[in-house]
């Protein structure tokens, strides 16, 4: 029998067969090229020299690995040409797709895979404040800032409900804690192989978190909300409930892998309309972990 | 609030440039690089030091293999370069 809160998800997943056999698999490894540091040729040619075989993606700069290794015992590691990365980790990076020169705010930063991929799209230029409420995850974070030889990154550690200084980033992207079911897999027994204890009033927090990130917003600047469960009442709930309070709008965005609409329902409860626009990507179809993405504009 | 990367250390008297500086815009030095084989690389690695004979000045030198910054080492009279790489970075490849 298939577990909660996966047996839930029927409702809404496609090929349910599919799904529940690509659980008992174990995820493919991918990695992103960090290009700030050296050109794409010379990164290759680093990990090609230590026998580290890549595959290409349809996400820029995304690679999935030949054969799963331990990618942090290589040189291409520490000379900080690389960041292990899931495929969909960088689906709300593109979404938000930061520019050069922008005031980016990433609002749940630790441990940086979001910030760093910021970082390189805006060519290491404008500034990114990578904030973390927890200050033990900010080592790691700093660490990888380091690692990658960025420059324009400034670390802080607020609650993200209370940061400061509002109605100045051109973009935040709210990359919120969650119960991370997109990632579960299922043992020989069905069996969760994941499971995250200790995690009460997750909507209350992201909803929180969403309403305070709108806030910092410029008029006319973007946010993106993203989590890697597949639960409604983490997603399209916290955005509907953004939709409820302040005067968002969600923005369709067309993703480089396949992706599903976000829903308008689930076990009876209605969320806004417009939350067809918001980005599902279930693991069975992009072979990576299950994500959910929203790209929302505070209008001018 | 600050932004950027640390790019000097104090060391006792001296100032160490950074590996994350070196390894992000070391390309840009046009004097104390110190290139090195493969070879004399992972030694220094390993070992910690290795000899070698190079006509620059005593001190801190950018080290790099093929196209790859790896980071900083000290340059001590007479040929003597003594790796100064992060210990994780020694750990996770020798
Ligand atoms: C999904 S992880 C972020 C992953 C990160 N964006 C990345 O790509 O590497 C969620 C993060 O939110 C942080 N967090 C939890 N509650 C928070 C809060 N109230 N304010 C800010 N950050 C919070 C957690 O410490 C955790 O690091």
């Amino acid at each position: 029998m298939i577990p909660n809160p996966l047996a839930d998800y029927m409702e809404f997943i496609p090929d349910w067969e599919a799904y529940i056999s690509h659980l008992r698999r174990p995820l493919p490894a991918y990695l992103r090229i960090n290009t700030l540091k050296a050109s794409s040729d010379v990164v290759f040619s680093t990990l090609n020299s230590e026998g580290v075989r890549l595959e290409a993606t349809a996400v820029k700069d995304f690679f999935r690995l030949g054969a799963a290794g331990q990618t942090k015992a290589t040189i291409g590691y520490h000379l900080g040409y690389i960041y292990p990365q899931a495929l969909s980790s960088g689906l709300p990076v593109l979404a938000l797709a930061p520019r050069a020169g922008d005031m980016v705010l990433d609002l749940c930063a630790a441990p940086g895979g979001k910030s760093t991929h910021m970082a390189q799209l805006m060519g290491d230029s404008g500034i990114i404040i990578a904030n973390d409420r927890k200050f033990g995850r900010l080592t790691a974070l700093m660490a990888n800032v380091k690692r990658l030889g960025i420059t324009n990154t400034v670390i802080t550690c607020y609650k993200g409900e209370h940061f400061p200084i509002s109605g100045s980033f051109d973009k935040v992207l709210v990359d919120a804690p969650c119960s991370g079911d997109g990632k579960f897999r299922l043992d020989q027994n069905d069996e969760l192989l994941h499971l995250k204890r200790g995690r009460t009033f997750l909507p209350a927090i992201q909803k929180a978190l969403i309403q305070r990130a709108f806030d910092l917003l410029r008029p006319g600047g973007i946010m993106v909300y993203s989590t890697c469960t597949l639960n409604p009442q983490e997603n399209e709930e916290v955005v509907s409930h953004l939709l409820k309070k302040r005067a968002g709008e969600l923005l369709p965005w067309i993703p480089p892998i396949d992706w599903e609409p976000g829903l308008t329902s689930f076990k009876g409860r209605n969320y806004h309309e417009s939350c067809v626009l918001c980005r599902r990507f279930y693991p069975h179809k992009i072979d990576s972990v299950g994500f959910f993405v929203a790209k929302i504009l505070r209008p001018t | 609030m600050r932004c950027g990367l640390p790019f000097v250390r104090r060391t006792g008297l001296y100032l160490k440039p950074t590996t994350v500086m070196v390894q992000r815009f070391g390309d840009l030095a046009d004097k104390n690089v110190v290139d090195l084989e493969p070879l004399g690389m992972k030694r220094l690695l390993s070992d910690g030091e290795i000899d070698v004979d190079l006509d620059i000045d005593p001190g801190y030198v950018i080290v790099r293999s093929g196209k790859n910054i790896w980071g900083v080492s000290l340059y001590l009279l007479p040929g003597r370069l003594l790796s100064r790489f992060p210990k994780g970075m020694r750990q996770a490849i020798v």
